[in-house]
């Protein structure tokens, strides 16, 4: 039984590894899908978000100059009719004195028209022109956003100006009808101008207003410059913006950037073209009733969320992009707490596993050192009860069998007590009854001697007299050596560990033994199917007293017999090889077959032999792991087989 | 089996401990950061003025700040110190603003600007309404200030002409104008200027008068503009302004009306006012606050010109120095305060 097994193979291990799978797969499954939808909403959220955003600039923008066109164009029709008002002579201005009473002064000519082809005249000196600039204040100062205003009339030259902060300025330009604004106004168009930047950074814008022959006739009559302070719009866009990170700004007809929530970059003059979605503005891929959000990379470099919608009426475009990187900050944040809710997980089901892996292993590792001692031949612990389930049951059924193996050994060794003690008995008995023999003989030759001794007979020192005596007496005590020093065999250690052993130069050896006795009593032996490769293990000194007793005691059986022959034939048998040596002699008698291998047993004449050399091979063969059997051959003689392991080459 | 009981006993023990650690050592990091950010202090935001009249600034600032989100009490630390309308005592209220380390300096004019300037070049100041900045040396340019100062313009200096502009048509006939003037800071000589080529381009005769200190002025100006002036101009500076009531009375006892260049000039007891009022000064430099309160560079935060300018008539005061007023001016002005 292996003891080392690697943790990975640990059953405590596979299933902490199984539970942390069936713990986590569902939940990573469940929170990518989750995540991937959270991320395509939030997108599409954003998106939905930035097309509000563009929609409300474009329709703040749009908003602003309707309303402030609209103002315009409502005052110039004031200011037709209000006219003939001004060219009446007994037009006063009128002053409100400190009691309440209002007070008529000044008569107002401005210019003389014909009527129905009313044009705003040239200017008038003095106080004419006071009277438009009032009028023209009362529209400066009742329309947001204006910073300046001028009227002009049909031919582009100036009839008066006024401006929040400068004196009398002179707006219209000297050559204001052949510019681009005055063509637009002429065909009854509002124009827009260009957006430009004063020295403290107002972004004003030139707005033409015209005014259309009221009577249905040709021509322009004139028209509102206005200088539109952007200023407002520009805040209330930057006021929009839902983050530091959500870009709004505006382009004109050619992509330049005139407004930005962040107005630095305005003043810098960045370029923006870069960006897609002003790129697609200028290609006039989007419509005002369609935006596309895209994302691209946009002129700062970044990764962004853009889409670009046109703004009706200046011409101009409005641009909203978020970086991806802040955008989708929620669902990289939503990502962090999957993660920590995952490594939560992890870390309980792992807590949670390893303690339930080692409550139930803990069992098995116990009953695996249960074994091993049981291995080891320690019947006396048992494990402690685990409790009433299956593991528990399965130790209940370990310590059982423990118990009964624990009963087995005892009976086992009680047995072996009793045969020990019958052995023993039969062995004292055995001895002395083999001692017995020839010490009575002693005892009778030497009572025998100690008389003729005594009787001074002559006779007894004759010397062949003396000669069989101490001839006999010599015989016993050798007969009663033999049997000492085969008992002392019995008592030899324990064999070597296995050696892997040639058997035909053995079985040479010991035939080399018993030959001068073969010879004497001219006994054949033959030997068959010792091969050179054939091996056993076994302990050769064992070896070799066990196959000199075999032979001697074939030889023993041969002695007087005709034609004597000894028959010595090795085959492979199983895992094993077999020696089998057959003699032609008389064979066993029934009695002999139950007896053969105790000890002091013989069929030989009283004296002759010492009945321990089949017990002392059966002892020695049983101390090698081997076999050993004694039987009568079908047409006479007998048959001794022993069996021994096989060496490296004849296993398998 | 009491061995095993005891056991299995730390091994439930050992795994309640675990669990309960895993559970709470997150949560009490969780609560240890909210609380730690609950008792964490709110950054300052400092505000510097020479006096309680700039006190309008200051509210239409808070005002404007709360609108877009930035509330007092809760997102900043609100600290003012006053000088007490005195210029020595500036420079000490500056430099215990400045020892708190707020996060932004607001200064209620010019004279509060350069004081706070001189202390730091480090903490971001916005200053609200200021003549003359640029020329003052408090930013580069308009444009690009380029330092740690950013701010409101009042554009009272550009504004001087426009006003003797709206002298004359709200007192038709106007043909001498006494101009008071400080000539001890920027605004008060720039202003000079423009309303010099006002005066020529209007055909009225501007009269000026250098005004430095309190005491002698009663004197100074009764014996000047007693049947000599049509109206009175004073020209922007931190002096004028304190001397706004004391002027307002001496106005009245000559029976010549001042002109004056906020909403609250007017409603003091100036005839009228042409400019941007201090509430709405506070307002617009609100907006500077908010971009640098959150992380936008002072030095790349354009100076702002005013983006309302208000022509306000005290109709009252009107009545009491008896003059009529044109209606058609009425009808223009943004406000017009109401006689009794």
């Amino acid at each position: 039984m292996k003891d080392f097994v690697p943790w990975y193979k640990k059953t405590r291990f596979r299933f902490l590894v199984f539970s942390l799978l069936i713990a986590t797969l569902p939940l990573l499954l469940l929170e990518g899908i989750s995540w991937n939808q959270a991320r395509a909403d939030l997108e599409k959220s954003l998106h939905a978000r930035n097309v509000a955003l563009a929609q409300k600039v474009a329709s703040d923008t749009e908003v602003l100059f309707t309303g402030v066109t609209e103002r315009l164009e409502l005052s110039g029709s004031s200011l037709f009719l209000f006219q003939p008002l001004v060219q009446d002579q007994e037009f006063r201005r009128n002053r409100l004195q400190p009691d309440g009473r209002s007070e008529l002064i000044s008569p107002p000519p401005i210019v003389d028209q014909p009527p129905g082809q009313a044009r705003f005249g040239p200017p008038a000196a003095g106080a004419g022109n006071d009277n438009w600039q009032d009028l023209l204040y009362t529209i400066l100062f009742r329309v947001p956003y204006l910073e300046a205003l001028a009227l002009f009339d049909g031919e582009g030259q100036e009839v008066a100006a006024v401006s929040r902060r400068e004196v009398k300025p002179a707006l219209v330009p000297k050559n204001f009808s052949q510019s681009r604004e005055f063509q637009l106004a002429d065909r009854g168009q509002v124009a827009y101008g260009a957006v430009r930047f004063e020295e403290d950074g107002r972004p004003l814008l030139d707005l033409v207003v015209p005014f259309l022959s009221y009577d249905g006739g040709p021509g322009l009559r004139g028209g509102f410059l206005a200088k539109v302070n952007l200023r407002g719009l520009w805040y209330s866009i930057s006021r929009l913006s839902p983050g530091r990170h959500v870009s709004i700004y505006l382009v004109d007809q050619n992509g330049t950037l005139i407004a930005h929530d962040d107005f630095s970059q305005v003043l810098e003059g960045r370029e923006v073209r870069g960006s897609q979605a002003v790129a697609d503005l200028l290609a006039g891929r989007v419509t005002a009733d369609r935006a596309e959000p895209k994302r691209y990379v946009s002129y700062q470099g970044q990764e962004v969320l853009g889409l670009s919608l046109p703004i009706r009426g200046p011409g101009w475009g409005v641009v909203v992009e978020e970086p991806v990187r802040t955008a989708l900050a929620p669902v990289r944040a939503l990502a962090w707490k999957f993660g920590a809710a995952t490594l939560l997980v992890l870390v309980l089901v792992s807590l949670l596993a390893a303690l339930f892996s080692v409550r139930l292993t803990a069992p098995l590792e116990k009953l695996f050192a249960g074994m091993k001692r049981v291995a080891q031949g320690d019947y006396d612990r048992s494990l402690a009860d685990p409790g009433d389930d299956e593991m528990g049951r399965l130790v209940a059924s370990f310590n059982g069998m423990v118990r009964e193996l624990r009963k087995k050994r005892e009976m086992e060794l009680t047995l072996a007590r009793a045969e020990k003690l019958a052995a023993l008995g039969l062995l004292a008995s055995g001895m002395a009854h083999e001692l017995n023999n020839p010490l009575a003989t002693l005892a009778a030759y030497t009572e025998d001697l100690k008389e003729r001794w005594e009787g001074q007979e002559p006779s007894l020192v004759q010397r062949s007299e003396m000669e069989h005596y101490f001839s006999v007496i010599f015989n016993q005590v050798k007969r009663c050596k033999g049997i000492t020093r085969s008992l002392l065999d019995l008592n030899h250690p324990e064999p070597a560990p296995g050696e892997s052993l040639a058997v035909g130069p053995l079985l040479d050896e010991a035939l080399q033994m018993v030959w001068p006795r073969a010879e004497r009593q001219g006994v054949r032996i033959l030997v068959f199917g010792v091969a050179e490769d054939v091996q056993i293990v076994a302990d050769r000194r064992y070896l070799l007293q066990v196959l000199s007793n075999l032979l001697n005691n074939a030889l023993d059986a041969l002695e007087g017999r005709p034609e004597p022959q000894i028959q010595v034939e090795v085959d492979r048998v199983g895992e094993g090889v077999e020696l089998i040596i057959r003699d032609n002699g008389e064979g066993l008698g029934e009695e002999a077959r139950a007896h053969i291998f105790e000890p002091f047993f013989t069929t030989k004449p009283p004296g002759k032999g010492t009945g321990l050399g089949l017990f002392v091979a059966y002892q020695l063969t049983r101390k090698m792991r081997g076999e050993i059997a004694l039987e009568n051959e079908p047409r006479g003689g007998t048959r001794a087989r022993v069996w021994f392991p096989g060496g490296p080459r004849d296993v398998g | 089996m009491a061995l095993t009981f005891s056991v299995r006993g730390n091994k439930i023990l050992r795994f309640g401990v675990l669990t309960i650690l895993a559970f709470s050592i997150p949560v009490l990091i969780w609560g240890g950061f909210r609380s730690g950010r609950m008792v964490k202090e709110l950054p300052i935001l400092g505000v510097l003025l020479s006096g309680p009249v700039r006190e309008a600034k200051m509210a239409g600032l808070i005002q404007s700040l709360r609108e877009m989100g930035l509330g007092q009490g809760k997102d900043y630390r609100l600290v003012v110190k006053y000088a007490g309308d005195s210029l020595g005592g500036l420079k000490d209220a500056a430099q215990e603003l400045v020892d708190l380390n707020p996060r932004v300096l607001v200064a209620g004019g010019g004279v509060e600007a350069d004081a706070l300037q001189a202390v730091t070049g480090r903490i971001p100041i916005v200053f609200m309404g200021v003549a003359s900045s640029q020329q003052r040396g408090l930013v580069a340019s308009y444009r690009y200030p380029g330092g740690n100062v950013t701010g409101v313009d009042n554009y009272h200096t550009e504004l001087a002409g426009k006003r003797l502009e709206f002298i004359s048509r709200i007192l038709p006939g106007v043909k001498r104008v006494l101009v008071l003037y400080d000539p001890r800071v920027t605004p008060g000589t720039s202003s000079l200027k423009v309303m010099e080529e006002a005066a020529n381009r209007l055909g009225i005769r501007a009269e000026t008068l250098a005004v430095t200190e309190t005491g002698s002025l009663p004197g100074l100006l009764t014996e000047r503009a007693r049947g000599r002036y049509d109206a009175i101009l004073p020209l922007s500076s931190f002096f004028m302004e304190a001397l706004g009531e004391r002027l307002v009375d001496i106005s009245q006892q000559l029976g010549i009306p001042l002109m004056g260049l906020t909403e609250e000039d007017a409603r003091m007891g100036y005839l009228a006012s042409y400019g941007v009022s201090y509430t709405n000064q506070g307002r617009q430099a609100a907006r500077l606050v908010y971009k640098i309160w959150h992380g936008q560079d002072p030095s790349s935060v354009p100076v702002e010109s005013p983006d309302s300018i208000d022509l306000v008539i005290n109709l009252a005061v009107a009545k009491k120095l008896h003059r009529a007023i044109p209606l058609q001016v009425l009808g223009y002005a943004s406000r017009v305060i109401p006689g009794p």
